[in-house]
């Protein structure tokens, strides 16, 4: 995908353009507000990754700018604080998602493809399907290769999210700030633990496992048929 | 208002002087006016009634009266004005014929003028000349009656007058200034105290305190306060100073660690050891950011900016999730976990209150063993909403309550348990920023961390 990205520190800028390019990203950079709206606007972005903290003109005010000029690519708000009021602000100039200095590189690539793949605004979809297992979000029933699998409400919403990213991966702090709503992390491993249930559930009685453990990064439920 | 003790000595002893002089001046006015309306209503008096004696018996019996009168006067008789001048006399007659005769009376004046005169200038019997107040009142046969009382009450009563504020003023002046010279003498004194201790405070003696002598008076409050607010700034420089050292000490053995597993990555070969290294090493630097974000959590909180953004939040529900999402940790270590809760609001940031039960049921997670029940309670206290997090584990000794919600402490020596020891004092940070207290309630078993916050 096409991304864009806003860094005003040369380094951090060269380590995520190599990375982006190597997982087949093309990344425009540029580490100044004035000539990231120039370059925003110049052609279109799949996504924006915009540091907040840049010379001229920070971050949110470049999404401010290009939002006014008609630009609707899905942007995340890179920050070194984590103040409320930020995130609050950061939202209200049109950003997406909010990602704290320092963030694990994985992090981002799993939050990028979460923010590329974002379903239309308008909800039309009653089902949700990944490999064998299918949910019905209007009558909240899981199968799994058409066998029924009772689960507790928060284990519903947490496959829910897991598979409407089907096929991506979900990092921790991802589950953590989307389905239990939290803005902190814990210190206690309580993402583990409703993931294991849900696996227990999930899992029982079928030879294979339905959410795979991405190292170092999160979870991701496999998307392909069988 | 004056600024300094000086100034307002002299505006009270300047106000003090004017005011006693304005009294003296008004009273003296007062008692004239009343001396003059007494002289003359009793000149109109004499006069009226000599003038009927004129009326029923004719002129010579009128001057045969006169001097008998003038005889007895001399006795005394008008005896409310006493003292009035040396042959004790205080009215004069003079009763003239129509031809301008003197016929009786021994007024010795100039004839003044029919009518109220009222500066007349006439000699005493004694010699000395005085100023008299007179009536001319003309007779039908021409002749002209005159009666004349001395003024010297007046002026009399004047330098009375004078001397009795003369002395008032000069007794209020003294007290006055006896007064602010005492009360400049103490304010100096108490002041002399505070500023001899900042000056010591500020040349490192950091346990100086301003003088008390225990009087609860303003100084004593003023003392009390300040010393109190050095007391909060103490504790702050130790927190710091302790907190400084306390990072360093806590980042050199990670450091060290990642350092060590880098180290070992050089000379160590490829494959799967080296990545297992690789992982340790990235997991050793979040736990380091891990910290770091706490104490920047930390200090965000207590700069208090986040008040702004609070809303009124429904604790019961709030916990409510939080108790949720912990459930499933608690039942894998077969905990009992009980959570009761009543409604109730309060206003603040509901992901900082969730944070803070959370923090405490990592802490009861992390340090009790398995199987160790746990407890939420939510309750209406006096003064607001009660929040206690209960374990039955080993408890945290007395003397480390005070100890255990600063930064970076760990009760356990060993520091082999998991954690920053960030969590309790983050969850004091988040319960002051919404105006409420956080304690280790004392008991006998287990730990109770209550929390009091002020409800909607």
């Amino acid at each position: 995908m096409n991304i864009f990205l806003l860094e005003d520190d040369t380094e951090t800028a060269s380590y995520l353009i190599n990375g982006l390019t190597e997982l087949g990203h093309r990344v425009d950079a540029s580490g100044d507000g004035n000539t990231a709206i120039a370059a925003i606007m110049a052609r279109p972005h799949d996504v924006l990754v915009l540091d907040r903290m840049v010379p001229q003109r920070d971050g949110l005010s470049v999404l401010k700018a290009v939002r006014a000029g008609g630009c609707n690519a899905p942007a995340l708000i890179l920050t070194a604080r984590s103040r409320i009021e930020d995130r609050v602000d950061g939202f209200e100039a049109g950003a997406d998602d909010y990602l704290v200095k320092p963030f694990a590189f994985a992090e981002l690539v799993a939050r990028l493809n979460a923010l590329a793949r974002r379903p239309p605004p308008v909800e039309t979809v009653t089902s949700l399907r990944a490999g064998e297992i299918e949910m019905d979000l209007l009558r909240r029933t899981v199968h799994r290769t058409g066998r029924e699998i009772d689960l507790q409400p928060r284990e519903f919403s947490l496959l829910e999210y897991l598979l409407r990213n089907a096929g991506k991966v979900v990092t921790r702090t991802m589950l953590l700030d989307r389905v239990w709503n939290l803005g902190f992390d814990p210190r206690t491993n309580i993402v583990e633990t409703h993931v294991s249930r849900l696996r227990a559930k999930l899992d029982d009685g079928f030879g294979t496992g339905a959410i795979r453990t991405v190292r170092g990064a999160g979870y991701m439920i496999v998307d392909h048929e069988g | 208002m004056p600024r300094t003790v000086r100034g307002l000595a002299f505006a009270v002893a300047l106000i003090c002087g004017v005011v006693t002089t304005l009294l003296a001046i008004g009273a003296t006015v007062l008692v004239h006016r009343e001396l003059e309306r007494q002289l003359d209503a009793r000149i109109e008096a004499e006069t009226k009634g000599l003038l009927g004696y004129y009326e029923d018996h004719g002129f010579e019996p009128l001057a045969r009266l006169i001097a008998m009168r003038e005889q007895r006067i001399g006795l005394g008789g008008v005896g409310y004005l006493t003292g009035v001048d040396a042959a004790g006399r205080s009215t004069a007659y003079l009763l003239i014929d129509a031809q301008g005769r003197r016929h009786a009376g021994d007024l010795a004046a100039a004839t003044p003028k029919p009518g109220w005169s009222e500066f007349v200038r006439f000699r005493r019997p004694d010699g000395s000349t005085g100023v008299a107040q007179a009536m001319n009142s003309t007779l039908p046969d021409g002749g002209q009656l005159i009666v004349a009382a001395d003024r010297a009450v007046i002026q009399t009563m004047h330098w009375t007058m004078l001397k009795l504020f003369g002395v008032g003023w000069a007794v209020t002046l003294l007290l006055t200034t006896t007064a602010i010279i005492g009360f400049g003498r103490v304010v100096r004194y108490r002041l002399n105290g505070i500023e001899t201790s900042a000056a010591a405070i500020m040349a490192g003696d950091f346990s100086r305190r301003m003088p008390l002598d225990g009087s609860h008076g303003e100084f004593d409050r003023l003392s009390l306060i300040l010393n109190r607010m050095l007391d909060r700034i103490s504790a702050l420089l130790d927190n710091l100073r302790q907190v400084s050292g306390d990072i360093a000490h806590d980042l050199r053995t990670p450091l060290q660690r990642v350092r060590n597993r880098l180290d070992a990555m050089t000379n160590a070969a490829t494959g799967a050891a080296h990545e297992d290294q690789l992982h340790a090493a990235i997991q050793d630097m979040d736990d380091l950011l891990g910290l770091f974000s706490s104490l920047l959590a930390i200090s965000e909180i207590e700069g208090q900016s986040i008040r702004a953004g609070f809303k009124p939040v429904p604790l019961d529900e709030a916990v409510g999730e939080i108790a949720d999402i912990y459930r499933p940790a608690m039942e894998d270590e077969r905990r009992a976990f009980t959570v009761q809760t009543v409604p109730v609001i309060v206003r603040g940031d509901r992901r900082l209150l969730q944070n803070v039960v959370a923090n405490l049921l990592d802490n009861a997670l992390l340090h009790t063993p398995s199987g160790t029940p746990v407890c939420i309670g939510l309750q209406h206290g006096a003064e607001g909403a009660v929040l206690t997090v209960r374990d039955e584990g080993p408890g945290i000794p007395p003397a480390g309550h005070e100890r255990a919600f600063r930064r970076l402490t760990r009760l356990d020596a060993s520091r082999s348990t998991p954690g920053h020891g960030l969590g309790l004092s983050l969850v004091a940070a988040i319960v002051e920023a919404h105006g409420g207290t956080v304690e280790i309630v004392p008991s006998d078993t287990g730990l109770t961390i209550g929390m009091v916050l002020p409800a909607e």
